[in-house]
This record gives C-alpha cells, structure tokens and sequence, in this order.
C-alpha cells in the first residue's frame, strides 16, 4: 500500500513538474512578461535579483584591500570631478532629488547623496562599493567603470562617496568643478 | 492535497521563468563627458562658509582650499593661500596666516 502511494505521488509530481514548465515557456514565448521599465518587478522576481545581486557581489568582493588613504583631500577632488561627470547624472547631487535617469531607470539608481547605505562596516562598505563601480550591475543602468579606469580612480570615487552625503551644494560646486585656478 | 503541490510547483515555475528574464538586458553606457564643460569652483561661497564648516583638519575642507588656492589670492581673506603646506598648522588653532601684502 505505501509503496503505491508513492508511485503514485511521484508521478503526480513529474506530471506537475511539466505542466509547469510548459507553462513557463509558454510564459515565456508568448512574451507575456511585462519588460518596460515604467512596470516594476514582482514581488518575487524582485527577491530574486535583489538576492542574487548581494550575494554575488559580496561574495566577488570579499578578499578586496581597501587603501588605507581613502580620506586623503586628494582622493576627494579626483573621486569628486569624476563623480560629478559620469555619475551624478544617475546618482544625483546634493539638492538634487531627481533626474531623468532616476526616474526612468529600473531598477532605479540610488540617491548616493543621501547616507542610507547599510552595508555593514565602513571597510566591507568601500569593498563592496568599489567592486560594483569597477563590474558594474547586469540588467542594470550601473555600468562598469573599470574598463576605461584604474583602480586608483575608482577608489577615489569610493573616497568621495563615503564624504558625499555630509556635502552641501557649495561644497559639492568647488570640490568636484575641474578647472582649478591654479593648475598642477 | 493535490492543488498545494500545484502552487509550490507554480511558485517555483514563476521563479525559474524570472530567472530565464535575467539573463542581460544590455543598457547604454553613458558617455564620459570628461572637463567638456568645466565650470570653476565657486570660490566666493566658501568665503561666506561659517567656522564650522571650516575644520581645517577635515578632508573635505582642505580639498576646497586647494581647489581655491590659486583664487584665493585675488580675495579678501585668503586663508592658507601663502604656499603653506597642507600640515603646517599646529594644534594651537592658530589663525592660518593672512597674506601680509595685498596689490588688490
Ligand atoms: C546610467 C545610470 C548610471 C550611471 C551613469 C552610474 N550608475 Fe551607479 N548605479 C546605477 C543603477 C541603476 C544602480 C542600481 C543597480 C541595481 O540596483 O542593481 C547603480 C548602483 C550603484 C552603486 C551601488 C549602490 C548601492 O548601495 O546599492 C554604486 C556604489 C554606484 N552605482 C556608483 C556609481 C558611480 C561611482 C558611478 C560613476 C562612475 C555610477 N554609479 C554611474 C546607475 C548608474
């Protein structure tokens, strides 16, 4: 008798099992997925690359040495003047509360002005930062920096995202404007 | 009993077809637009900062000094634009130096 319950439910579960993928490539195929930007994720879907990300990306850049430097006035006015050409447009400016990249972007690019990263310690904080500036974010607007940047640069653009959210405008204009009165 | 197994395998189902979505939607780089349109720091503005915006030990006030320094001259109260270097003040706290000789 058991044993025949469990035949039984064993093929009730492979036949389950290809109904659902039929369903899914159905799904799939009849591209009944609602793909535009403007639409957000499902719940689920959402999980997981929000889950798939984190992990990823923790797990990539865990053995990552941070500098010991990052607070130097120098890595402010470099991280500063390239933060403000390749990446305020997206991650915005102290006063700014949006862009059109922000909201149009899905996901949406986070206010880097603003002191709500929760990623742990400062160290595991600049590690995760700096791998995700370099690598970028797939099916993402975060492009990846590294293939035109050194490392060096990157990492002053993480020196100057740790000092962002404590900028004001004014400070924001004179640290990241590039042409200085006096060249060297 | 049979519909539960129904919609776990469903669940399931609508997470692997999301997994089959992510698989890389290519996105424009935005360009590099590098000193196109250099604006120069708003050296003025940071005449009118308050002390306490302008701890000479933290990072970000030294960085709009240096940023300044070449205009400071040309203003009024040019603090630390005499060629001192970046660590020369004490912990005295006293006043950086103002430049003694003026021609403007
Ligand atoms: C075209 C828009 C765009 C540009 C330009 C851009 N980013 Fe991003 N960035 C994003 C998006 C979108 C995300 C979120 C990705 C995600 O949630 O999967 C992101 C995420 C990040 C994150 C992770 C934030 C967090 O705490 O989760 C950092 C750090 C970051 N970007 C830094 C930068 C830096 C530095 C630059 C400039 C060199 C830059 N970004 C340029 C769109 C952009």
């Amino acid at each position: 008798m058991p044993i025949r319950k469990t035949l039984s439910c064993l093929r009730c579960l492979a036949a389950t099992a290809a109904v659902v993928l039929l369903a899914g490539a159905a799904y799939v195929y009849l591209g009944l997925y609602p793909i535009g930007a403007d639409v957000p994720h499902n719940a689920a879907t959402y999980w997981l690359l929000e889950t798939v990300r984190e992990r990823a990306v923790a797990r990539a850049a865990r053995d990552i040495s941070v500098p010991g430097d990052l607070e130097a006035s120098a890595r402010l006015l470099s991280g500063g003047a390239d933060y403000n050409d390749m990446c305020a447009g997206c991650h915005l400016r102290p006063g700014e509360n949006q862009s059109d990249f922000s909201l149009g972007l899905y996901p949406a690019p986070p206010d880097l002005t603003e002191a709500h990263d929760t990623h742990g310690d400062p160290a595991s904080r600049d590690r995760r930062r700096f791998w995700i500036i370099k690598h970028g974010i797939k099916a993402s607007g975060m492009p990846a920096w590294g293939p035109g940047h050194d490392d060096e640069r990157i990492w002053s653009m993480v020196a100057f995202l740790d000092r962002l959210p404590d900028l004001t405008p004014q400070q924001y204009q004179i640290i990241t404007a590039r042409s200085t009165g006096s060249q060297h | 009993m049979k519909t539960t197994c129904f919609r776990s395998l469903a669940g399931a189902a609508a997470l692997g077809s999301a997994a089959l979505l992510f698989s890389g939607i290519a996105v424009a780089h935005e360009p590099e637009k590098h000193a196109k349109d250099a604006e120069a720091p708003d050296c003025a503005a940071m005449m009118d900062m308050n002390a306490e915006e302008m701890d000479q030990d933290d990072p970000v006030v030294q960085a709009m000094m240096e940023q300044c320094r070449g205009h400071m001259d040309a203003m009024d109260h040019g603090s630390g634009s005499d060629g001192t270097s970046d660590h020369a003040e004490g912990h005295g706290g006293q006043e950086p130096s103002q430049p003694s000789q003026h021609e403007h």
